[in-house]
């Protein structure tokens, strides 16, 4: 859990935090919590009062001067905005943490490691590493990745096991990499703030998009990063994505296991033009076959 | 004008099953009895190519040739693969070697793998050895530095075979994409 | 093995009688129909890549009755291939065991009659043999 306490609010104004921050939380990739008024919190918003605590967690909520804004780590207009906070908490996401997906990956990795449950959003989940396999006490596929992306990844540890029957049943069960891709593809601020925009990345293999997320523009961009280096930026393009989309994407790629390689080599240029390329054709043809995406052309 | 898509694999991986089902004519097969039981049981095998097509509205077609898939034959690989727009490389999964037959079959269309024209169509897998299966493609991939994208499928099934024609298709449309840059 | 060695033994004696009496027939190679090369003679020497010529032998014949039912024309007998240095035949032989192609490479200058006429002797011989 990563802490917010608050420095100088009166206790309405503390409520408006606390509601506020429960708000967010379901957003953010790290799980805060607000912890009322002190300054032991890995955020402190103090209202005007920078003389308590000048540094890196301090944030000041309301208007300063200039030097004063130079001894904290941001300034935050009073009343505080949802859009603004937000941005602040992902600003001060630890980078070396990990997301809840690379925490699931993590437990994930070792196949000969005993199943693990854990509660995950009131639910029992277990991780059976034999076959690859996330099972849940009760409900179906889409609650087991919505329990486990409501869980904090420091929750997400061998740690916090909890005992079970041999005989317990499990009601569903979903795939380690459909689980880690979808769960990965939610964690948009995370993938945001761990891609660069401007660096070539290429995928050391194919990632398997038509079995986790069959959608023409994530085909395209696995297409386009299995044959080449290009960066977040020239794949938008390419595909008629959000920059966001295309690290989302790559962010996923890895959580899922794929080895996803820094490049120093652009490779926008066409290594060879076969002759027998016509777009029309292409379209008819996509046409004929009836596409996997229910005709919608991705391009 | 006519698009060429080729099917190449090892033999009895499915490829001549794969284009009786999607071509929208009789495909022509050169079928001659199998002697060589050792390889496959099969009773025929393709001995020069298959051919079927895919008609397309604007007058254009799809021709899908496959090749014979016995080593023997690799003096026409080239001949059926000239000016093909894209391979698919059928194994069958349930085979000892699939693996090394991948890394050989790659390895004899290389041109294509390399610009991403060629695309995986892994047959016969159980649900439970998917991800075995997956991890073994993954590594001979990141060895031979390519990401050849790869479909668990079944050639007898139009829409998976379908799905392969489609990863072609989108592969060619990135060409054109990013020639226009 | 596809046949018993005696009558690979007996193929190849064939081969090499034929290909010694017959000064018009530079090599004569037997194959499976699909590719596996059996027996190979030539004529004084002359050499040809035995297991590469079978496989084309087979894909050669398999066009042949692939290329003669498009065309409507049921039972094809083979192929000839025509060039400035002489014929090249090749024909099927069916059995109900297996399945043999027979390719013959004849010499320049050789008439098509007389070329076809002998071909047709060594698949006939051959046909007596594999019945027996």
């Amino acid at each position: 859990m990563y802490s917010i306490k608050s420095y100088g609010f009166g206790p309405q104004e503390s409520d408006v935090i606390k509601k506020q921050v429960r708000l967010i939380s379901s957003r953010t990739d790290l799980p805060w919590v607000y912890e009322g008024e002190g300054l032991d919190g890995n955020i402190v918003l103090a209202k005007q009062h920078v003389d308590v605590l000048p540094g890196a967690k301090l944030v000041i909520v309301g208007t300063v001067s200039p030097a004063d804004a130079k001894a904290c780590a941001a300034v935050l207009e009073y009343p505080i905005r949802i859009m603004k906070f937000l941005e602040l908490l992902e600003k001060f996401a630890p980078k070396s943490a990990l997301s809840t997906a690379q925490a699931v990956a993590k437990i994930l990795e070792d196949r000969n490691a005993p199943d693990l449950v854990l509660l995950c959003n009131q639910v029992l989940v277990c991780f059976k590493n034999g076959n690859s396999k996330v099972y849940i006490e009760k409900g179906g596929k889409k609650d087991i990745i919505e329990a486990v992306s409501k869980t904090s990844a420091s929750a997400i540890t061998p740690k916090n096991k909890i005992p079970v029957k041999d005989t317990f049943s499990w009601s569903s069960c979903i795939s380690s990499k459909t689980l880690l891709w979808s769960l990965a593809r939610r964690e948009i601020g995370y993938a945001k703030s761990n891609w660069s925009t401007d660096k070539p990345y290429k995928l050391a293999s194919w990632p398997q998009v038509n079995e986790w997320e069959p959608n023409p523009q994530i085909f395209k961009l696995a297409t386009l990063y299995s044959r080449q280096s290009v960066t977040v930026s020239e794949a938008a393009k390419a595909c008629q994505l959000e920059e966001d989309q295309v690290k989302s994407f790559l962010h996923a790629c890895a959580t899922s296991g794929i080895s996803v390689k820094a490049s120093e080599v652009h490779e926008t240029a066409l290594k060879g033009v076969r002759e027998l390329q016509n777009k029309q054709s292409l379209n008819w043809l996509r046409k004929k076959i009836n596409s996997y995406f229910g005709l919608v052309n991705g391009n | 004008m006519a698009i060429k898509v080729i099917f190449v694999g090892p033999m009895g991986a499915g490829k001549t099953t794969a284009i009786a089902a999607i071509s929208d004519i009789p495909p022509v097969a050169t079928e001659a009895r199998n002697h060589d039981k050792t390889m496959h049981v099969k009773a025929t095998t393709t001995v020069a190519m298959d051919y079927g097509e895919l008609s397309l509205d604007d007058g254009n077609k799809l021709s899908l040739y496959g090749i014979p898939g016995q080593r023997q034959f690799s003096f026409i690989w080239p001949i059926v693969s000239k000016g093909a727009l894209g391979g698919i490389l059928l194994l069958d999964c349930s085979m000892s070697d699939w693996a090394e037959q991948f890394k050989f079959y790659i390895d004899s269309f290389r041109s294509l793998a390399n610009s991403g024209a060629m695309v995986v169509g892994l047959n016969r897998v159980e649900e439970d050895d998917k991800e075995t299966v997956s991890g073994v493609i993954q590594d001979c991939c990141e060895n031979l530095e390519l990401a050849l994208p790869y479909f668990f499928m079944d050639p007898r099934d139009p829409q998976d075979v379908n799905l392969l024609l489609e990863a072609l298709v989108i592969n060619a449309e990135l060409d054109h994409i990013l020639q226009g840059e | 093995m596809i046949l018993p060695a005696a009558t690979i033994e007996k193929i190849k004696e064939i081969l090499n009688y034929s290909t010694d009496i017959r000064d018009e027939i530079e090599s004569l190679l037997l194959c499976t129909s699909d590719g596996h090369e059996i027996a190979c003679a030539s004529y004084r020497g002359l050499k040809i890549e035995e297991a590469k010529v079978s496989a084309m032998a087979a894909s050669f014949a398999g066009l042949s009755l692939t290329i003669a039912d498009c065309c409507n024309k049921q039972d094809a007998l083979g192929g000839i291939v025509e060039t400035k240095d002489g014929l090249i035949i090749c024909g099927l032989i069916k059995t109900p065991e297996v399945d043999l192609v027979l390719l013959g490479v004849f010499a320049k200058g050789v008439q098509h009659g007389l070329a076809l006429w002998n071909f047709r002797n060594q698949l006939n011989k051959f046909r007596s043999l594999l019945k027996s």
